[in-house]
């Protein structure tokens, strides 16, 4: 099992290491707002996070299927506005729940790293 | 709960992982064509629009991979291709396949059968409440180890004890029973009010006893599920009936469970005798106890031993030396059953290795011929670990299949072995191939397949993929593979003449007693005893129903042979001292004791004793007339061996002629020596006792025909045991018998496997170096010489293995020696026997020659040109 990754665009010449399990939580929030399906989701991850951010799709299937699996994202075929078939994702109760807990430890995470580095 | 949900959608994923693949595909589609469509808005070209696309989406099936990944079901997914694969292999090579299956299937059958005594003997707790609890109490004397309790001590003891919670006591004897049909003799016996409780079972129908039943002139009898069934048709409303036991009414209160058969096949309750001294002291009990709450059997002993002290210092005179002991009631009964049975089940393990090391040997030149396979694989990206997964897999199919078939074996052979063996094994009506013999044949499959398994699958681990891709079919395997082989092939020869010597040792001492002369014909003989009951007092009314019986008989059988005596070979016989009339009337006569047979005119012409001198008896030897005997030539021996014909023999109370010498026959086993005997003409004698004879027809028509006649002359008088004199006795020998059947077929497996393995091996070998015997023949080899070389090749493991194997062999027959449970099987044998090891090494030998000689044939008719031809 691959380790979810975001990747920068490879133009970029900074490079910035993401703990592992970020994705994740970035799709559940997503979600959270509204059903999307994966293409969205990437357009999404990209625009909110300024294009720093770009979901490798490689990462970004398996990252589906791992959630469909722990039960906390459900998928449905609708059909889209320019009237073609897509899955969309939605978040189910357990998924919901998980963003909590996951956004919580984060904002726990990124405030103690923040700490440190101002600190130091 | 999320990990149910996980397992749920892990499961759902198994069936559905071909939809979910397409939706897979076409959500991938969609993205690819959205990215498409965002290019060509940010202006790019149609083409390189999707070029784009396609480079920043990365490998697609790669992508698709991963959510496989994902999905949790990879790995049993993989198991099952590795499983369809191995399926697919076994069906092209249906030879393959075929011996391994068959192979190991007779080696888990075997074990598997073994197995299911060793649980109902062993493994199985006794079918009472709590039987961990349940003693057996015994008196103990320096002259006796082993002594059934007095009545007298026993209350004694129980009165001194509290380490019991309950004892029970009963004495066993023999009952003339009635019920609904024919008289039969049953074993039962007198228990005491607490037997049942201390076993606490319960009745299949009415009652136990009660304190009313021992009260003087109740007559109450619980009956066995076996006389329920032979004595009232196992009719519901037996109790409440009457049940005649020595022709008095008794009535049934209960039926008992079938698993209960302690103390014979009924039970009436014992009346303590109202005169408890000492004088009237008979050791008849056998005691039986469960212990108490927190009381161990080390604290019962102690117990048991204070009150037996303690009587000792009362009563010196008659307890001066007596002690107690205290047993396990699972650990008592048949003591060499267990450590024969455990032995057996030793063979069979041994059979389970030879059949493993010819497995592993099979799977190796499996795995070498599948060197370039398994060289493409790797090639192509096949990590070790799934190659090694591959064939361990295919290993398990083989292992599961054999176990499987091998329980079946079992199943289908138990019966017939038991029925065989039912006269040694206790509790053989519980053994069977149940659940645990499959749960313990599928689990040796699986540890087998571990075993042969692993061998060729760390072989192919090792191997190079550039070496394997790039060597022939017909390149040999390395050095170490052929050593692997070599030590294989070695190790079954090894174990398989170890097995071979203890079962040639048994079948020679077998064949030993077999050919002992038996001194009459026990083909075709059946025999029976009819005990008199009290009313036959007179001889007058005896030889008015011996005469009626013998005209029954004849009329129902025709004129076939029907002879009377008081005792026949193989039953019970009168002991009576005899002498011979000493020359000179002062000496005193010297007693010797032995069989003394009263017998019918045609006694000896039926059982077709031969005369040596003198005459048999004639209508003329009867009352009124000069007492006459004939004597055995064992007699002869041991007066003198001087002519006794004419001459006066004595018992304590007459004095008889010798009118002839006949035969020797032996009476109780195959290995006990005849003894002397004494025989009168019964017209003469007359006598208390009744056995019949009858010779030749069917059995079940002759014992049928006996039993119709004894009943309509008298429906009180049994039929005791009428059957085939071989059949008694086979019982008496029947341990020898099982023992030595299945040696022999271990044995018998133990050398076809390994011949079997020896053949495979050559044969495998010679295949692969097919092209070298053929460089070797067109360079000058003549045929003779390059079979001569493969001959040898094959030979030199075999010979490795019989040297260890003569070691292993000398090793059990020491066995044989020390151990007395092995001693107890050997007659007239030496356990060192020379001519064992050497026929049983001859023996071997040319089987494993055999195996060697056919695939070193094969090899010289090579034609090299052919050979050379095809490269």
């Amino acid at each position: 099992m691959l380790p979810p990754e975001i990747l920068e665009e490879s133009s970029m010449p900074r490079q910035q290491d993401l703990l592992q399990g970020t994705l994740d939580m970035l799709i559940l929030r997503i979600l959270s707002v509204e059903p999307m399906h994966g293409w969205g989701i990437t357009q999404r991850v990209e625009q909110m996070s300024d294009e720093v951010l770009q979901v490798q799709q490689g990462s970004l299937y398996p990252a589906m299927e791992r959630l469909g699996r722990k039960g906390w994202v459900i998928s449905e075929w609708h059909t889209t506005d320019n009237n073609r078939r897509a899955r969309y994702y939605s978040l189910t109760r357990a998924g919901r729940k998980q963003l909590e807990s996951q956004a919580r430890n984060w904002t726990r995470l990124s405030a103690a790293v923040n700490r440190v580095m101002q600190k130091a | 709960m999320s990990w149910l949900l996980e397992l749920k959608a892990r499961i759902l994923a198994l069936f559905r992982g071909g939809a979910m693949d397409r939706e897979r595909a076409e959500e991938m589609q969609y993205h690819l064509e959205e990215a498409a469509r965002r290019n060509l808005d940010r202006g790019m070209p149609a083409d390189e629009a999707r070029r784009q696309a396609l480079l920043s989406f990365g490998g697609i099936e790669n992508v698709k991979e991963m959510c496989r990944d994902e999905r949790g079901t990879r790995l049993f997914e993989d198991l099952m291709q590795d499983l369809r694969f191995g399926l697919r292999l076994l069906r092209r090579n249906p030879g393959f396949g075929a011996v391994a299956v068959l192979t190991l299937a007779l080696g888990i059958g075997a074990n598997t059968a073994i197995f299911s005594a060793v649980r109902a003997v062993i493994i199985d707790d006794l079918p009472y409440f709590e039987p961990d609890q349940l003693v057996i109490l015994r008196e103990v004397t320096p002259r006796t180890p082993d002594l059934l309790f007095s009545i007298q001590d026993l209350e004694a003891v129980r009165h001194r004890t509290s380490a019991f919670s309950a004892i029970g006591a009963y004495a066993l004897g023999q009952f003339v029973a009635r019920g609904d049909g024919a008289a039969d003799l049953l074993r039962g016996s007198r228990v005491s009010p607490d037997f049942f409780t201390v076993f606490g079972v319960t009745p299949s129908l009415g009652r136990l006893f009660g304190n009313a039943d021992f009260m003087p002139g109740a007559r109450s009898v619980v009956i066995s599920h076996a006389a329920w069934v032979q004595h009232f048709g196992s009719a519901a409303d037996a109790v409440g009936r009457a049940l005649w036991l020595n022709r008095e009414p008794w009535t049934v209160v209960g039926v008992m469970q079938a698993s209960f058969d302690v103390g014979g096949a009924l039970w009436i309750p014992m009346v303590w005798p109202p005169d408890l001294s000492m004088s009237n002291r008979s050791n008849n009990l056998y005691v039986v106890a469960r212990l108490g709450n927190n009381v161990d059997l080390s604290r019962a002993q102690a117990s048991v031993a204070a009150a037996m002290e303690s009587l000792r210092r009362e009563r010196p005179s008659t307890n001066g030396d007596t002690g107690g002991r205290v047993a396990k009631l699972s650990d008592t009964g048949s003591p060499f059953v267990r450590p024969t049975l455990l032995l057996l089940q030793g063979v069979a393990g041994l059979l389970l290795l030879i059949a493993c090391a010819n497995l592993a040997n099979l799977f190796l030149a499996r795995a070498t011929d599948r060197r370039r396979e398994f060289g493409v694989r790797a090639a192509l990206g096949a990590g070790r670990r799934r190659l090694v997964r591959q064939l361990l897999i295919e290993s398990m199919l083989v292992a599961t299949i054999g176990g499987a078939l091998g329980v079946m074996i079992s199943y289908l052979t138990v019966p017939t072995l038991v029925s065989a063996a039912a006269w040694t094994l206790p509790r053989a009506d519980s053994v069977g191939v149940r659940l645990p013999e499959l749960a313990f044949g599928l689990g040796l499959g699986i540890l087998t397949a571990l075993g042969f398994g692993s061998v060729p699958a760390v072989a192919a681990s090792r191997s190079d993929v550039l070496k394997s891709l790039s060597c022939t079919i017909h390149a040999t395997p390395g050095r170490g593979t052929r050593i692997l082989r070599s030590v294989l092939v070695a190790a079954q020869v090894c174990l398989a003449l170890v097995i071979l010597t203890g079962a040639t040792l048994m079948i020679k001492s077998a064949a030993r007693v077999y050919s002992l002369p038996m001194g009459f014909e026990a083909r075709n003989l059946v025999v029976a005893e009819v005990p008199f009951s009290p009313s036959y007092v007179s001889e007058d009314r005896r030889r008015e129903f011996r005469h009626r019986l013998v005209d029954a008989m004849q009329g129902r059988l025709g004129a076939r042979s029907v002879a009377l005596a008081n005792s026949m070979p193989y039953t019970s016989a009168r002991m009576v001292p005899f002498s011979v009339a000493p020359l000179n009337a002062a000496d005193k006569p010297a007693f010797h004791i032995m069989p003394f047979r009263v017998v019918s005119e045609n006694y000896f012409d039926v059982l077709r004793i031969p005369l040596v001198q003198g005459r048999l008896f004639v209508p003329d030897d009867r009352a009124g007339h000069a007492r006459v005997a004939i004597v055995n030539e064992q007699f002869v021996r041991e007066f003198g061996g001087r002519n006794l014909v004419r001459t006066r023999i004595l018992s304590r109370r007459a004095e008889f002629v010798v009118v002839g010498v006949v035969g020797d026959t032996r009476n109780f086993a195959l290995t006990q020596p005849p003894e002397a005997a004494v025989y009168a003409p019964l017209e003469q004698e007359g006598a208390d006792a009744l056995s019949i004879a009858v010779r030749g027809g069917d059995t079940a028509t002759i014992v049928h025909s006996m039993r119709e006649a004894v009943m309509t002359l008298d429906p009180d008088l049994p039929v005791v045991r009428p059957e085939q004199v071989g059949a008694k006795m086979s019982r008496v020998d029947a341990q020898r018998g099982f023992y030595l059947l299945m040696l022999s077929l271990f044995a018998g497996l133990g050398v076809t496997l390994a011949g079997v393995g020896i053949y495979g091996v050559l044969a495998h070998v010679a295949g692969l170096r097919t092209r070298e015997f053929g460089v070797r023949m067109a360079l000058g080899a003549q045929p003779g010489e390059v079979k001569a070389l493969a001959l040898r090749e094959g030979l030199r493991p075999v010979m490795a293995g019989l040297l260890a194997g003569l070691v292993g062999a000398w090793w059990v027959t020491d066995l044989f020696r020390v151990n007395a449970v092995f001693t107890a099987q050997l007659f007239q044998v030496a356990p060192h026997d020379p001519w064992t090891l050497v026929s049983a090494l001859l023996g071997f030998l040319v089987v494993a020659a055999t195996a060697c000689y056919i695939p070193a044939r094969r090899t010289a008719r090579i034609d090299p040109a052919t050979v050379l031809r095809a490269e």
